[in-house]
């Protein structure tokens, strides 16, 4: 990155004094005094990937407030990356309504856990969630884990767990996804989020 | 990255592909400038300077009518350009034909009936100046030496060498190629810098072209990114309290430089040059929030 590359100019400062408009003899000061009265939106762009499946196509975000002057952010519009390679700016029914999903009232925010025998999913900590995956996992791994097969071959496979990862995941995630579920022996993993 | 220009028949373009320079139309151009113009100065407070371009674009669109030009066989020369990666027409190097000057009198002729005061003067002064003079206020101009020259006559002057240059870029047989480097700031017909940068609609939606300020030409930059240093860290984009805006400033934090960025899809008529110039007040309140202008308008040449 070059910090600088093209002429900068400041044109309105001093009323344009100087500039074509001023030496012309027009008078460029009334667009100039609208300035006061005048309230600055920022907004950014911001690219992603849509979570959807593993096509992995491009978006791009809308949001407002920049995030330093105690505005609330918000994410005001999505659409497809036209710049994207895989996608070209085409989002299909899914991506399209990515917007209503990012403000969903119904979007899981938090871990919640609907014990055997109840109707009712209650809130639990992301300590306590964490806790009972493990031990549902070490439990269920511990009673069919298959350390051989018929034949005495050592196959150390875990046929009873599959594993669910995310379709927008970095290459480093998916390095991570491979060496934890290959390590426990677990055979049925996808990428895919398309249920 | 940067775009490479090499003769027509060299390479085609993949199917597909984003076509990464689209020539200019000097045949339309000038007067759609000129009705956009007209349009934007309805009840606008600078209608008098807008009408007044609209007629500088009006006398522009005549002259490609009345002084088609014809692309001189520099083979040669095109050929050593595209061997070294060099813009066909880079406006500093190119020997300008004198033909630029026949513009720029029959420009000036055009526009003095009814012309008073400054204007009137500024126009009889260039006129009456020595042709050597007028070259040396061009090729400073051309250089970027805007302190040269004074900003009114820079507008007579740029206004011809726009048509000159248009014209010239508008029948150059080449193919574009983008390359896997990082330099898209200048225009790689001409090497000037944009005026502005435009996100399209229909066959090429959503991709953004930045539009030379003098050939006219238009060339693509990946949108969210600088187009003056690349940098993608810190885009913002600015405008009135108004999010359904069609013409935003594009400012980046790391080199504290803006350039308009304006979106066809929420207005169909804008005109780069046209809408810039119109919405000078977005340019008074963002040099408030520190940020500086990567870019000239043809209409609008700073203070010398």
């Amino acid at each position: 990155m070059q910090v600088s590359r093209r002429q900068f100019f400041k044109l309105c400062g001093g009323s344009m004094a100087g500039t074509t408009i001023a030496a012309l003899g027009f008078t460029p000061g009334v667009a100039m005094a609208d300035v006061r009265s005048y309230k600055l939106l920022r907004a950014s762009e911001t690219r992603n990937t849509c979570p959807y499946c593993s096509v992995g196509c491009g978006i791009l975000m809308y949001s407002l407030g920049d995030g330093a002057k105690n505005a609330k952010s918000d994410i005001i519009h999505i659409e497809g990356d036209a710049d994207h390679p895989v996608n070209r700016g085409a989002l299909c029914p899914k991506g399209a309504g990515l917007l209503d999903f990012v403000h969903s009232p119904n979007r899981l925010k938090y871990p919640e856990v609907r014990e055997a025998g109840s109707t009712e999913f209650k809130r639990i900590s992301w300590d306590e969630a964490y806790s009972r995956i493990a031990r549902h996992i070490k439990t269920d791994r511990d009673a069919n884990f298959v350390e051989k097969n018929a034949d005495g071959v050592t196959v150390n496979r875990w046929l009873s767990t599959g594993f669910l990862a995310a379709s927008a995941s970095s290459n480093e995630t998916g390095w991570l996804t491979q060496k934890f579920v290959r390590s426990l022996g677990m055979l049925a993993v996808d990428n895919q989020a398309r249920v | 990255m940067s775009i490479r220009i090499v003769p027509e028949g060299e390479l085609t373009q993949a199917a597909g592909d984003i076509p990464p320079l689209l020539l200019p139309d000097p045949k339309t151009l000038y007067l759609t400038r000129a009705q956009r113009l007209e349009t934007l100065a309805d009840g606008h407070d600078m209608a008098d300077y807008l009408r007044f371009c609209a007629r500088i674009a009006r006398a522009q669109h005549a002259l490609v009518a009345e002084h088609p030009l014809a692309l001189p066989a520099r083979d040669a020369y095109f050929a050593e350009c595209a061997r070294h990666g060099l813009p066909p027409l880079g406006s500093s190097a190119w020997p300008r034909d004198q033909v630029w000057q026949d513009l720029l009198d029959a420009l000036l002729g055009k526009l003095l009936p009814g012309t008073t005061g400054v204007i009137a003067d500024t126009i009889m002064a260039l006129q009456t100046q020595a042709r050597e003079d007028r070259e040396t206020l061009a090729s400073a101009l051309l250089a970027g030496r805007y302190d040269a020259v004074s900003s009114a006559d820079a507008l007579f002057v740029w206004a011809a060498l726009s048509v000159y240059f248009s014209q010239l870029a508008s029948q150059l047989k080449i193919h574009a190629i983008a390359e896997p480097d990082e330099s898209r700031h200048l225009c790689p017909v001409c090497s000037q810098g944009p005026v502005a940068s435009v996100v399209k609609i229909g066959d090429k939606d959503g991709l953004r072209y930045l539009h030379c300020t003098l050939c006219e030409s238009e060339w693509h930059m990946v949108r969210v990114k600088c187009s003056n240093c690349e940098s993608t860290r810190d885009i913002g984009y600015w405008s009135p309290d108004d999010k359904a805006v069609a013409v935003r400033a594009e400012s980046c934090g790391d080199c504290g430089s803006y350039l308009k960025v304006m979106a066809l899809g929420k207005d169909m008529a804008l005109e780069a040059v046209a809408d810039d110039l119109a919405t000078l007040t977005l340019d008074a309140a963002i040099e408030e929030e520190g940020f500086v202008r990567s870019g000239i308008n043809p209409f609008l040449f700073p203070g010398s």
